[in-house]
């Protein structure tokens, strides 16, 4: 499986890889896009399995990203981590054909549970 | 909803603990008049609330959390990283800050500032909230300005 980590916090993107290493999901492929734009570009060129991606970020936001993924056809299981946990933004998310939406701070069993989900929908 | 400063103190320990593996706990409110070698961090969040959320510590300690949040070892982080290591901390304060004065409402992306003999002024606002933590022997302070403008909290 081929997992793409969006998130302009380096920080955060070794903090996504290292809990979805201690929930035992160590063994995927992993990538990396620091916002929207360059995520689309990964994403167009194919073989994502799964897509975990930030809210707020610089030159194209998670939420654009996701419906322009959507626009272009793309069916890929795109799920958001990010600080933004408001209900508005959950209903945004869902709308938009998110998967599912976890907040920050997150814990392994967390990301387990989404990833089960996003392998179901895969 | 108002904020209460035991959410901001759990919050902040939830953070800690999940993202970094680290205690931090509650200390006495203090100001810090010495500036030098400070880090402060701050959010915004514009809605039907509009304010600031900053949070401040020495920078030996944005260095550790930074050196935890990236799992080095005994090397000194560079300063881009400790900017996005402490800005992603405050984030995710602001983040839960944020959810708890409720839609709609904007959380922005972290300014960083460090320094010596600094001064972070949040114009026309109120200091509303003061909870100190201690962590790893360091202050850390977290400070929510609330706009008193009222032409700008009607977004």
């Amino acid at each position: 499986m081929k997992i793409l980590i969006v998130d302009d916090s380096r920080a955060m993107r070794m903090i996504v890889k290292r809990t979805l290493r201690q929930a035992g999901y160590g063994g995927h492929d992993v990538v990396e896009a620091s916002n929207g734009a360059e995520a689309f570009d990964i994403i167009q060129g194919g073989g994502v399995n799964l897509v975990l991606c930030d809210w707020n970020m610089p030159e194209m936001s998670g939420i654009e990203l996701l419906k322009k993924l959507k626009a272009h056809g793309s069916r890929v299981p795109f799920g958001f981590i990010t600080s933004e946990g408001s209900a508005e933004k959950r209903a945004m998310a869902a709308e938009a054909g998110a998967l599912f939406l976890l907040t920050k701070p997150f814990s392994a069993d967390h990301i387990a549970t989404v990833f089960e989900q996003a392998k179901l929908a895969s | 909803m108002p904020i209460h400063d035991d959410d901001i103190r759990s919050s902040v320990q939830d953070i800690w603990a999940s993202m970094l593996g680290m205690p931090i706990e509650p200390a006495p409110i203090a100001e810090v008049t010495n500036t030098n070698d400070q880090i402060a961090c701050m959010v915004q969040i514009t809605g039907h609330w509009v304010g600031s959320v900053v949070l401040t510590c020495h920078t030996s300690l944005a260095a550790d959390l930074t050196r935890t949040m990236f799992a080095m070892e005994d090397e000194d982080p560079s300063s881009e990283d400790v900017h996005d290591a402490f800005g992603e901390l405050a984030n995710m304060v602001g983040g839960n800050i944020k959810t708890v004065v409720g839609d709609p409402s904007h959380l922005s992306l972290p300014t960083v500032v460090d320094g010596n003999n600094y001064q972070l002024h949040v114009t026309r606002s109120t200091c509303t909230h003061k909870v100190d933590f201690e962590c790893q022997g360091e202050r850390l302070q977290l400070r929510i300005f609330e706009r008193t403008d009222d032409n700008m909290a009607a977004a």
